[in-house]
Parts: C-alpha cells; sequence; structure tokens
C-alpha cells in the first residue's frame, strides 16, 4: 500500500470540517462577541469624541463671551475686582483662562478600549495645576472599570483561544473517543501526516472565519476601513499570530492522544494558567515592593502649598533678586494681587514637588514597562497591550500626551506670566473712570494644543508579539511532529 | 441518602488525582489572591490613616485665619478599606480613597488606587471573589464529569446502579460530596482567613460576621448551583464527548460572557450622563466664582432679605452673608445635579442586577461586592457622609464670619484653633447590612431561582439515569 500524501489528507479534512456545525457555531459565536465588543468599545470612543466636540465648543463660547464682557467693561462704571475682570491680564491668568489639551479619539478606537474608560482625554490646563495634570477623570462606573469592558481586545485575547480550544478539543479528537482512530492507524498514513492534516484543515477554516469576522465587527462599529487601514491589516496580522499559537498549542496537546476531556482540561488549564494565573502572579510581586501610595500625593501636596504660603515673601524676595526687570521693584511686593503672585508661586511648588511627581511618574513607567515585559510571557496580555497601541488608547500614548499637556502649560505660561509680571514694573495706564483694567485685549495670543502622534508604523507595533506567537506556534508544532507516534493502546 | 455514600463519594472524588490538583491549585491560587489583596489594602490604610493625621494636624495648626480662607483649605475626608475587601475588591480599585472638602464645590473623589493601572494590573485585578465566580464553574463541572461521566464511560456507574436503591439517591449523595469539597476547598478557607485579618486589623464587628456569613451561604448557594447543573448535564448527556462539550459551552456563557455582556448592556441601557454634562451644569447654577453683575445681585438679595437699603446697614457681615448664600444655594444644585447623578449610578446597578438573572456568576457579582460593602451603594454613602461634613464645616466658618460685621474697610475678622477644633475630625461610617438588605433582594431571589431551577433539572434527569 503506497502512504497517503498530506495535500489528500488535507483535502478530506478540510471538506469534513467545512460540514462541521461545531466549527461553524464557535465561529458564528465569535463573531457575534467580536461584534458586540467592537460596538461597545466604539459607542464609548465616540462618547469620548463627542465630549472633546463639546469641550471645545464650550471654549469658543466662553472667549465669545469675554469679549462682550471686555466691551462691556470698556465703558465707565465703578470699576470691577480684579478676579471678576477679564480684561485683567492677572485676573484673567487665574480665572478666566480656558485651556484645554485633547487626546484625539483615533480612526482604529474601536480594536480596544484600553486606558480610555480609566485616562483622561480631555484635561483643563490651568496654570497654577502641578505639572499641568491633575488627578481628575471622566467618571465611568466603576464596575464597568472592576469588571472590564467587553470590547473587542476581550473578545479577541480571551475568546478567541476558548474558541479555539472547543474546535480542536472535540473537532480533534473524534476519532480518539469513538474508537476509530485504531482503524487509521491501520491504514498507511503517518501520524504525523493525519494529525497536522487535521489541525491545518481547522486552522485554515477557523483563522479566516474569524479574520472576517475581525473586519465584519469593526465595520459594523463604523470603522473607516480606508483611514484605519494600516491598523486593521496590522491587527489580523496579531490575530492570525494568536490563532495560530493556539492551534499549534492545540496540536500538541493532541499529539499526546488523549479523549475530548483531556485535551479541553488541559487546553483550559493552560488557559487559565496564561490568561488568569500568570498575571494575577506577575501582579503580586507588588507587594514586595515598597511604592508610594496614590494618596501619599496629598500629603506632599498639602505640605509644600503650605511652605510656600509661609515662605511667599521670601520666594517673591528671591525671585526679584534674581531677575533684572524685577530688581529694584521689591518694594510693590506686598501690593501684589493673588494671581499675580502666583506666577511666581507656581514654579516655586512645583520645586518642592519635584521629587514627588518624579516617583510617581517613575511608578508609572515601571508598571508599563513591567507590563510590556510579561506581554513576552502572557500571549492575552501581548495582543490587549497591541490592540490599544494599534487603537491609540495604550498607557505609553496617554502618557505621552500628558507629557504634551505639560509643555503645553508651559507654553502658556510664557505666553502669560511674561504679561501679568510686566504690570509689576510697567503696569499699563488705567483708563479713567472705565470699570475694566483694560491691560488684555485680545486673547488671540493664547496657543492652541496640538497632540503630536508618534510615527510608528502599525506593523511595527504589532511586529514583535506576532513574531513572537507564530516562532512559539512553530516550535510547538515541530516539538508535537517530533513525538508524534500511534499510541500504544486504542 | 445517607451519609456513608456521601463519604463513599468524597472518597472516591479526593482519590481522583487530576480533578483534586484541579480543586486544590484553585484553593491555593484564592487563598493566595487573598494574602496579596490583604497586604496591599493594609499598606493603603496605613497610608491613609498617616495623611488623615497629617490632615488633622494642618487643620487645628493652620494659625490665625480669615474663617472662610479656613473653609477653602479645609480638610481632605479619607475612606477607609471596607472590612471584607480583600475578599471582594468590588469598586473598591477604581473610585477615589479621597475627597477634598473645599468651600464652594463637592469635589470628587480622587485618587483611585488602579486609577493609573497598567494593562497587566488591569488584567490581574481580580480578587477572591473573582477567582471564585470565573473559574468555580470550570472546577464544579471537572467534578461533575469525573463523578458521574467518566463513571458511566468506564462502566462503574451500571454496578452502583445496580446496588442501590435509586438513582436519585446515587447521583445526589454524588453532588452533596462535589458541593462539600468545593465549598471546603474553595470558600471556607477563604473566608475564614478574611475574618482572621479583618480581626487583626481591627475591623471585626457583628456587622461583619454577619456580612462574612451571609457571602459563604451566597457562595455555598453559586456551588450548588453549578454542581446541581454539572450534574444534571452530565446525567443528561448520551456520552462523556456531550457533558463535556456541553459543560465547556455553560462555563463560557455563563462565567467568561454573560457577566461582561450584563455590565456593559446595563451601561447602554441605563447609560448615564457625561462627566462634561455634569461639569457644566454646575459651573452654570453653583460656580465658585461670580461676576461683578452676580455679586450685585447677591447683595440686593440680602439687603432685601434683612430689610435695609444699604450694605452697611446690614446686621451682619455682608461678605460672610453672600458667601453663605452662595453656599447654601450650591447645596441645593450638589443635591439636585451629584445627588440625581449618583441616583441614576444606582439605577443603573438595579438595571444590572435584573439582567443578571441571565447567569448564576452575574448574580454573584452583584450580590458578592453588596454583602462586602465594596460596591457603589457602600462608596455613595462615603461620598454623601463626605459631603455632609464638609457642609457643616464651611456652614460654620461662614457663621463665623457672618456673626462678626465688618462691612466698612476694616481688616477682616479672623479666628483661631478655637474655632477649627470645634470641628471634629471625620469618620465615615459604613451602612449596615441592614440599611442595604433592600438592594440584596432581587439578586437573592435570582440566585435562589437557579438554585431551585437546577436542582430541578437534576432531580428530573436523575430519575433517568442510564448506566
Amino acid at each position: 500500500m503506497s502512504a497517503v500524501r498530506f495535500g489528500v489528507m488535507y483535502g478530506w479534512e478540510l471538506r469534513r470540517g467545512a460540514r462541521s456545525a461545531l466549527v461553524w457555531s464557535v465561529l458564528a459565536i465569535l463573531c457575534a462577541s467580536f461584534m458586540f465588543g467592537a460596538v461597545s468599545g466604539a459607542r464609548l470612543q465616540a462618547e469620548r469624541d463627542q465630549a472633546q466636540q463639546r469641550a471645545w465648543a464650550e471654549q469658543q463660547e466662553w472667549y465669545a463671551d469675554l469679549e462682550q464682557r471686555a466691551q462691556a467693561y470698556a465703558q465707565p462704571g465703578p470699576q470691577v475686582s480684579y478676579w471678576q475682570d477679564p480684561t485683567n491680564v492677572a485676573g484673567f491668568s487665574r480665572y478666566f483662562l480656558f485651556a484645554q489639551a485633547f487626546k484625539p479619539v483615533q480612526p482604529a478606537a474601536p480594536l480596544a478600549v484600553g486606558v480610555t474608560d480609566l485616562a483622561p482625554d480631555r484635561l483643563r490646563v490651568r496654570l497654577e495645576t502641578p505639572f499641568a495634570v491633575a488627578p481628575t477623570y471622566e467618571f465611568e462606573h466603576p464596575r464597568l472599570l472592576a469588571m472590564g469592558q467587553f470590547d473587542l481586545a476581550f473578545a479577541v485575547a480571551y475568546l478567541l483561544p476558548v474558541g479555539l480550544i472547543l474546535i480542536v478539543g472535540l473537532a480533534g479528537t473524534a476519532e480518539r473517543d469513538t474508537g476509530v482512530l485504531r482503524l487509521i492507524a491501520s491504514q498507511p498514513v503517518s501520524p504525523v501526516t493525519w494529525l497536522v492534516a487535521k489541525v491545518a484543515a481547522l486552522a485554515t477554516l477557523s483563522i479566516p472565519g474569524v479574520l472576517i469576522g475581525l473586519l465584519l465587527a469593526l465595520s459594523v462599529a463604523g470603522v473607516p476601513l480606508g483611514a484605519a487601514a494600516a491598523q486593521i491589516v496590522a491587527s489580523m496580522v496579531l490575530v492570525t499570530g494568536y490563532a495560530m499559537l493556539w492551534l499549534a498549542l492545540g496540536l500538541l496537546v493532541l499529539s499526546f492522544w488523549p479523549g475530548a476531556a483531556g485535551a479541553i482540561s488541559t487546553l483550559a488549564a493552560i488557559w487559565v494558567v496564561w490568561c488568569v494565573g500568570l498575571p494575577v502572579l506577575a501582579n503580586s510581586l507588588d507587594v514586595f515592593r515598597t511604592a508610594p501610595q496614590a494618596v501619599m500625593q496629598i500629603d506632599a501636596l498639602r505640605a509644600a502649598t503650605d511652605e510656600v504660603d509661609a515662605s511667599t515673601r521670601e520666594i517673591l524676595l528671591a525671585e526679584f533678586d534674581r531677575r533684572d526687570d524685577l530688581r529694584g521693584h521689591e518694594d510693590r511686593i506686598a501690593g501684589l494681587d493673588y494671581s499675580t503672585r502666583w506666577t511666581f508661586l507656581a514654579p516655586a511648588l512645583e520645586t518642592r514637588l519635584r521629587d514627588t511627581h518624579r516617583q510617581h511618574q517613575q511608578l508609572r513607567e515601571s508598571d508599563a514597562r513591567w507590563s510590556t515585559t510579561m506581554a513576552l510571557l502572557i500571549p492575552a496580555l501581548s495582543v490587549l497591550s497591541d490592540l490599544a497601541m494599534l487603537a491609540g488608547t495604550d498607557m505609553e500614548r496617554q502618557l505621552r500626551y500628558e507629557r504634551q499637556a505639560r509643555e503645553y502649560q508651559l507654553a502658556l505660561r510664557d505666553a502669560i506670566y511674561p504679561r501679568v509680571q510686566r504690570e509689576i514694573v510697567d503696569p499699563t495706564p488705567q483708563p479713567e473712570g472705565i470699570q475694566g483694567r483694560m491691560n488684555l485685549l485680545d486673547y488671540d495670543f493664547i496657543p492652541t494644543f496640538r497632540m503630536q502622534e508618534s510615527q510608528r508604523p502599525a506593523l511595527a507595533v504589532v511586529a514583535r508579539s506576532a513574531v513572537l506567537h507564530v516562532t512559539l506556534a512553530l516550535l510547538l508544532i515541530g516539538w508535537a511532529c517530533l513525538r508524534l507516534r500511534w499510541p500504544q493502546a486504542l | 441518602m445517607n451519609a456513608s455514600l456521601v463519604r463513599y463519594e468524597l472518597t472516591l472524588l479526593w482519590r481522583n488525582r487530576r480533578t483534586c490538583i484541579a480543586l486544590l491549585a484553585l484553593g491555593v491560587m484564592i487563598v493566595f489572591s487573598l494574602v496579596v489583596t490583604s497586604v496591599q489594602i493594609a499598606r493603603s490604610d496605613t497610608a491613609r490613616a498617616a495623611v488623615a493625621a497629617s490632615e488633622r494636624e494642618r487643620w487645628l495648626g493652620q494659625g490665625e485665619k480669615d474663617p472662610h480662607s479656613a473653609a477653602h483649605y479645609s480638610v481632605h475626608a479619607f475612606k477607609p478599606a471596607p472590612a471584607l475587601a480583600a475578599l471582594e475588591l468590588g469598586v473598591e480599585p477604581f473610585v477615589g480613597q479621597a475627597i477634598w472638602l473645599e468651600a464652594h464645590a463637592q469635589n470628587d473623589a480622587l485618587y483611585r488606587p488602579q486609577g493609573d493601572a497598567s494593562a497587566l494590573q488591569r488584567m490581574a485585578s481580580i480578587g477572591p471573589a473573582g477567582l471564585i465566580t470565573g473559574f468555580a464553574p470550570l472546577v464544579a463541572f471537572l467534578l461533575a464529569f469525573a463523578t458521574v461521566a467518566q463513571e458511566r464511560e468506564r462502566g462503574t456507574m451500571r454496578l452502583s446502579l445496580g446496588a442501590a436503591a435509586s438513582a436519585r439517591r446515587i447521583v445526589g449523595a454524588k453532588a452533596l460530596a462535589c458541593w462539600t469539597l468545593l465549598l471546603i476547598c474553595l470558600v471556607l478557607p477563604v473566608a475564614m482567613l478574611a475574618l482572621l485579618i479583618a480581626a487583626l486589623g481591627g475591623k471585626l464587628s457583628l456587622d461583619v460576621l454577619l456580612r462574612a456569613l451571609m457571602w459563604v451561604l451566597v457562595a455555598a448557594v453559586y456551588l450548588g448551583v453549578l454542581t446541581a447543573l454539572g450534574m444534571a448535564v452530565c446525567v443528561r448527556a448520551t456520552n462523556a464527548r456531550m457533558a463535556l462539550s456541553m459543560m465547556f459551552g455553560a462555563w463560557i456563557a455563563l462565567a467568561l460572557l454573560a457577566p461582561r455582556w450584563v455590565s456593559t448592556a446595563a451601561d447602554s441601557i441605563a447609560g448615564l450622563p457625561s462627566t462634561q454634562s455634569i461639569q457644566q451644569t454646575l459651573a452654570e447654577e453653583a460656580s465658585g466664582y461670580w461676576s461683578a453683575e452676580q455679586g450685585q445681585r447677591q447683595l440686593q438679595q440680602l439687603l432685601d432679605r434683612h430689610g435695609v437699603q444699604s450694605r452697611e446697614d446690614l446686621p451682619v457681615d455682608a461678605r460672610g452673608a453672600e458667601l453663605d448664600l452662595v453656599e447654601r444655594h450650591s447645596h441645593e444644585v450638589f443635591d439636585r445635579v451629584l445627588g440625581g447623578f449618583h441616583d441614576q449610578v444606582l439605577a443603573q446597578d438595579r438595571m444590572h442586577a435584573l439582567l443578571a438573572w441571565v447567569s448564576p456568576a452575574a448574580v454573584l457579582q452583584v450580590l458578592s461586592p453588596a454583602l462586602a460593602g465594596t460596591n457603589f451603594q457602600h462608596h455613595r454613602s462615603f461620598i454623601d457622609g463626605a459631603e455632609q461634613y464638609r457642609r457643616a464645616l464651611v456652614n460654620r466658618m461662614n457663621e463665623d464670619v457672618m456673626a462678626h460685621p465688618l462691612n466698612g474697610d476694616q481688616p477682616r475678622h479672623l479666628n483661631d484653633i478655637s474655632l477649627w477644633s470645634q470641628i471634629a475630625p471625620f469618620e465615615h461610617v459604613a451602612p449596615t447590612l441592614g440599611q442595604v438588605s433592600a438592594a440584596l433582594a432581587v439578586p437573592m431571589l435570582a440566585l435562589f431561582t437557579w438554585l431551585i431551577a437546577a436542582l430541578a433539572l437534576l432531580v428530573r434527569f436523575s430519575a433517568r439515569l442510564k448506566p
């Protein structure tokens, strides 16, 4: 008898798989999950996008209103308090400046919610907020945050492997459980040819099925396929590698010739360890770290503010002495309003908080690095992280956004503080009998925030994970092929 | 069904190496998770207590000051971790732990423990209760499979049925054995350890004890549902493959898909207004800053109230009275806008509890945080308590300003520690189980309905058990 060729076996298994209700049912459920995830993710992203647009419109209305008030205060009448006067540059700097930094929603955002539900994407940048970012956030129901969003990334990272486990575990063990395997083993076919052809056929059906599901889900969620083409292609590469990894793992488990019970329970155990056990273990190492608690920032801020309050005069004297333009005007310090004093105190407060801020930032960055490192060991984590990067909802982009918001705050200070401080030595003459101070007459000089995006190509984002998963898959396939023999007892 | 039969089934299960390893591995993981979470919570509590003590010291030691400036300086209110938070994290990692109680504003609770969480931290944010909810079904089904489907496959079931008085007795004993093993390995150790940790942290009280007992009861019922479902499927299925695929599918649907789907669907159906719209309403209706024109209107209101013509004629301090007027107006706005918003959050929770009927795991995710005191309802009690404290503090400061009329050009009235010390330190009083019991009724009913349905299925299918 001549040996059966791989192609023949593969073709036969492919036709058999294509008739399997199990395969199509699992794929249909996966596609439905992808769609639900993509649509719910898109809903959240759309809400954020609308919130940004509304906030921008609110800012425009605010300045239109200020201009009206400035015109009204240009009329004769009793003088308005400085903190109620938008034509007073000092009052403006603290009470009327409306500057915002937005993190724009990316076209492929429905791929993953990422940090969208946790971190701010719309910051009101005030001149006196230490390091620009206050610990504010958009309210998302904490129950949703605790349980996790049912987004597309969840469906891909957690549910896709479970679906593949079901397909491989049941379809790959049918012959073993029904006793047909002893008949097959007696034919001129090697176990490698037979089992690899079987799993390859299942892969041929399931991987394109999953990719079509992904595309459909993104289309239904309203992702502009043209604008997000690079991210979509990259996500498909990522999902292919991830699916291959789980199918290869399935092949390896099948190479031990278990029944359905053995195969599914072994693969489910691997899933639990990889998707839950390892992350919990990796995160539990946190107990060995003496990181400062978040609430300690309150203590540092309050202590620093008290210190600045107590030494306001000394800080101002030192600053006047340091600056050529202010030296010799120390007698005016006592008459400075609260806002003008804060143009000197805000940087002084930051100096006192620098270490706390640095510690906090380093903690966030080291947490993000640890997460990236563990993604090498936890495939689901790498998929979640990479999809978030493609969606523009990852922590790295968030940190970049916050850094740029800080740069924006410094640019605002550079634009406004000199105007406020110039009034100390060279005050604009007060128009006689006019309500407003009239030393700030237009607001066009205020810079606008534009986020600079990373230019990293989408495929480069997923390259590490995809290569890692495919390599691991090939190694597992190789291992399975090396150890495959017909079982002794059938 | 007699005890010896149950003991015999327990012995058989215990000898099944694969299932016992899975069961013990999950049990160890749950206890490990409790210990790690407890350490993290203890650290947070220590930090919070230290900062709260510093805040009190700062409040008392702020020196001579205008009382309204003191109301702006104010203090932070800190939320201590609930006694059973290590057992069920609930919403705790994602809600603010401190509120700045300043004048004019009902600030958000900030400094969320997981506010800056990395992808790994969010992935691993699963406490002991989360592990039981998500993975006890897998182990329960594995036990059911080992004790019924595999026995039938091996032919040992035929022998048992031949010797037994009734099939129901055998299935009943098997179910009871599985449930006992699950309870002993997954629930009792972690509950006892959680109580021990609460006692060591000085948080043990009758209410905590009652909550822990209720939590054990609920977890036990959940395990009962899972055991009965698993057994029913194994008894009904024509072969082991069928039983396995049905149970694996049930795990995916009930424990993986349903809880997140229910939570997300509740959010879609009973959506919440955006933070932005809330902030905008507050800024429009209760801003801490007011324009010169608004200031004129407020002054006129005060003059009318006191029946005088000018600021100088007011029997109280005009500035203090204006601050008090604005402050009390803001209370009404905060109650309506923020209180209304929090009511909507709780309404979404009620919608979540209704949708949770689709899965016992989703029901447990409603009940477990409610019993552990880690759901939003309990968090709201902290928000409300802190707000009442803030109002009392700010009102007292404004009253002191008002009581010292300086309506001319004199320097502002100052006060000192004699006034600051009249404000007692903030202490959060968590609601008792009795106070929140109304919210437990629907999910309790859902869980017991699941139990009755699962037991009914098991009883029905047991009668038709074939070897």
